[in-house]
């Protein structure tokens, strides 16, 4: 176990909580508190009260709360942090899965210098593009020219997505290192959304894995309507479970469980991720809420509880959702590196940075952000102190 | 507070009516191999390590989406294997008060009276009300006296109103109060420039509000704003929490409501101050208030539920942003809250359809769009 130094005082300094680090703890390398001081047992403080504890109640001894619901509150505590992974990689799908659901064409130059600024932020897998046809997914039609531009970035590996083997060998012309598949755990809406049953779906995507393992590319899967789908409602466990150990088997190296209508809460997840770790190794598996209910952080966590340790998001929270007019998509990641960054974990990104991605991107869009802590960071007074 | 054994048993005939290819069902603790590991995370969602005890395989419940779990559903969702009751979380919903003082077009009597209803209806247990300070500071809620006239009728809920000190509690008596609430900082700076006056001096004038409050046996609610940041001092010690945490329990409060004031907080700051103030107050007595402006509180509360917290406070729409941030979000939405509730298998009472009906009225009254990303699901689904 490795302990950091905690530098607790003087990353407070400016009110330095989660991401909000605005001076010298710019990088989240630094300044981290020590996410082990949330596992050491809670110690009973000796409290001398100036009025007295006697009181008609279950507690009544003045120091430590003698109820059972206190003690097991205090044991459950140090579980809940325990299994947490120290280090959690964000993979970041907003120029792929946040732009393809914004109405207004952004050009390749803009999502370049977007996937640019991205990755200076320290971000280190960021969903490129998808090699799909143009017909169905007007805003990624310039995927070549975005690939080629950006396929020299070092640090960073660029997934793009390719439906079919004819998807992916135009991504390896353009220069593509890895790429991902896309599957779903309902039928229903794997008619719907890519015109073909989950078996065929799968049998596309074994040749796709086939083809990239005699080349040693690297695959990544994902499962969509992990909870719920918008045509069937209530998706089992053992669905996804079933989709997500096809691809694992196929030779995915990742999976990314999405809760495609954002309609998990921590007791569908639990189930679902339960499921799917009895046939997929956790450090194998990735998940990717929607926060189109508000409930993404709070899966999130869970998730975290579980040991997972990738999580997918999108600056900004780009991407509505496409069965809710209105309604948001994927969860922010200005939130997400937030709630990482409290918590004590490393992810290895600048919020600062993250944040003037978002703001570019936002600027072009002409529409506000949709992180809370964006807006928060953007607007908030903590900047006189 | 021992959990739910109703919950870990929907978990259970969950998996046992879907699962079976997948899990085998084992008593023992010690089992090992995947299925073993995933299983010894179940105590995670509700902080329980109890095994439940084997179940009638043939019994098929399925856990609910979250999706318009009505009261009824829920009920329905009991077992006949069992015959323990889901665990119940009590919604204080603060919109009248908390979110309205900080919205600025003036709200009419009429209409603040309408939501309270409207929330009641919906079953919310508890409403805050209003707040017997003085016109000049909060223009909003000077029809104080008015709004206790239009609800004096309303059953079935409580309705806590906010006595900044004596003459505000006299006041809120003679308007037909029935329980009280008073505002504590765990930042000294923070109560001077919100309170006007150090937290000694507020516990002080508070101690005089309580006593009275007892001689009338009027409940009384505690509320500790700052504690995990405050926008002046930074970052608020978990000694200071739970120092304020616990005279407000000792000059008799029922409950004590916890409130994140900017927002900042995240689950491990959460814990830490929980620790220190669980050794001062008994889980029972304690509330969580938690701000959305970060996006954080859904996981805040989460992590609260599973620490024991069964009291949760928030606002219907997420009405109230935040002053210390332009623009930015203050209380969580209700309709979020009870949306996971729900979802986790808690009984809330609440009916989450008329809930958005109740956040539905008050935005449009306002002109503005929900706080509530579960309302604007909802709504654009139906539209």
């Amino acid at each position: 176990m490795i302990y950091v130094i905690i530098c607790h005082k003087s990353c407070y300094n400016n009110v330095e909580f989660g991401g909000a680090r605005r001076s010298s703890c710019a990088s989240s390398n630094s300044c981290n508190e020590d996410f082990d001081e949330y596992l050491q047992e809670p110690v009973v403080r000796q409290r001398q009260r100036r009025s007295s504890f006697n009181r008609a109640s279950s507690a009544g001894q003045g120091t430590s709360i003698t109820c059972d619901a206190n003690n097991t509150a205090k044991d459950a505590k140090y579980k809940f942090f325990k299994d947490i992974p120290r280090f959690v990689k964000i993979v970041e799908v907003g120029p792929r899965d946040g732009l393809q659901n914004e109405k207004i064409i952004v050009p390749a130059a803009v999502k370049i210098e977007f996937i640019r600024k991205l990755a200076s932020s320290g971000l280190s897998v960021i969903e490129a593009t998808s090699f799909v046809s143009p017909k169905w997914i007007p805003q990624l039609a310039d995927a070549a020219d975005v690939m080629n531009a950006v396929k020299d970035l070092t640090g960073i590996r660029l997934p793009v997505l390719t439906p079919n083997l004819k998807g992916f060998n135009a991504a390896i012309a353009a220069g593509a290192k890895e790429v991902a598949v896309f599957a779903s755990a309902s039928e229903s809406f794997s008619k719907s959304n890519i015109n073909c049953t989950i078996e065929e779906s799968l049998a596309r995507f074994r040749a796709v894995t086939s083809a990239a393992k005699e080349i040693s590319l690297p695959v990544r899967g994902y499962v969509s309507c992990v909870v719920g789908c918008p045509v069937e409602g209530y998706i089992s466990p053992s669905k996804v479970a079933y989709v997500a150990k096809e691809l694992h088997e196929m030779g995915c190296f990742e999976i990314s469980l999405g809760d495609t209508i954002g309609v998990a809460t921590p007791g569908t997840v639990l189930l679902m991720l339960e499921s799917v770790m009895a046939v997929v190794p956790v450090e194998k598996l990735a998940v990717h809420f929607h926060d189109t209910y508000g409930q993404s952080l709070s899966n999130i966590l869970l998730s975290l509880q579980m040991g997972i340790s990738t999580v997918d998001a999108s600056v900004s929270g780009l991407g509505g959702c496409p069965y809710a007019k209105g309604a948001s998509g994927n969860v922010a990641t200005e939130d997400v590196v937030f709630m990482l960054h409290g918590l004590g974990l490393k992810t290895n990104i600048d919020m600062a940075k993250l944040l003037s991605a978002g703001e570019y991107i936002n600027n072009y869009l002409g529409r506000p952000s949709g992180s809370k802590t964006a807006v928060a960071l953007g607007a908030t007074c903590f900047s006189k102190i | 507070m021992l959990g739910s054994r109703s919950w870990n048993k929907q978990l259970y005939s969950l998996r046992s009516a879907v699962g079976k290819f997948f899990f085998q069902w084992k008593t023992d603790a010690q089992t090992i191999g995947r299925d073993g590991e995933a299983r010894r995370y179940l105590h995670v969602v509700k902080g329980m390590t109890r095994e439940a005890p084997p179940l009638n395989t043939n019994t098929r419940r399925s856990i609910s989406n979250g999706l318009s779990s009505s009261p009824k559903r829920t009920a329905d969702a009991k077992d006949k294997v069992w015959d323990s009751t889901p665990e119940f979380v009590k919604i204080v919903e603060v919109g009248p008060r908390d979110g309205l003082q900080n919205e600025k077009k003036i709200v009419p009597t009429s209409v603040k009276v309408k939501l309270i209803e409207m929330l009641v209806s919906s079953g919310i247990p508890v409403v805050e009300a209003t707040s017997f300070v003085s016109p000049k500071w909060v223009p909003q809620l000077a029809d104080a006296n008015e709004v206790m006239l239009g609800i004096k009728n309303i059953q079935n809920a409580r309705f806590p109103v906010l006595t900044p000190n004596l003459k505000g509690f006299e006041a809120a008596i003679a308007a037909g109060a029935k329980d009280v609430a008073i505002f504590a900082a765990a930042s000294e700076s923070f109560s001077k420039s919100n309170l006007n006056c150090s937290i000694g001096d507020s516990l002080a004038r508070y101690r005089d509000v309580t006593i009275a409050a007892n001689n009338h046996s009027i409940p009384v609610r505690g509320y500790v704003s700052c504690v995990v940041g405050c926008p002046v001092e930074g970052y608020v010690s978990p000694s200071k929490v739970a120092d304020v945490a616990g005279e407000l329990y000792d000059m008799g409060c029922a409950e004590i409501s916890l409130g994140d004031t900017i927002g900042v907080g995240t689950p491990g700051e959460v814990s830490k101050m929980l620790n220190a103030v669980l050794s001062v107050v008994p889980i029972d007595k304690l509330a969580v208030h938690f701000h959305d402006t970060y996006g954080q509180a859904l996981s805040n509360i989460l992590f609260s539920l599973q620490s024991g917290i069964r009291v949760i406070d928030s606002a219907v729409s997420g009405l109230g942003g935040c002053p210390y941030a332009k623009g930015a979000s203050g209380n969580i939405a209700t309709e979020d809250v009870v949306y996971m509730l729900k979802g986790m298998g808690f009984e809330t009472n609440v009916d989450l359809k008329m809930l958005i009906s109740a956040g539905e009225y008050i935005c449009r009254h306002l002109g503005r769009p929900s706080g509530s990303k579960t309302a604007t699901a909802y709504l654009a689904k139906d539209s």
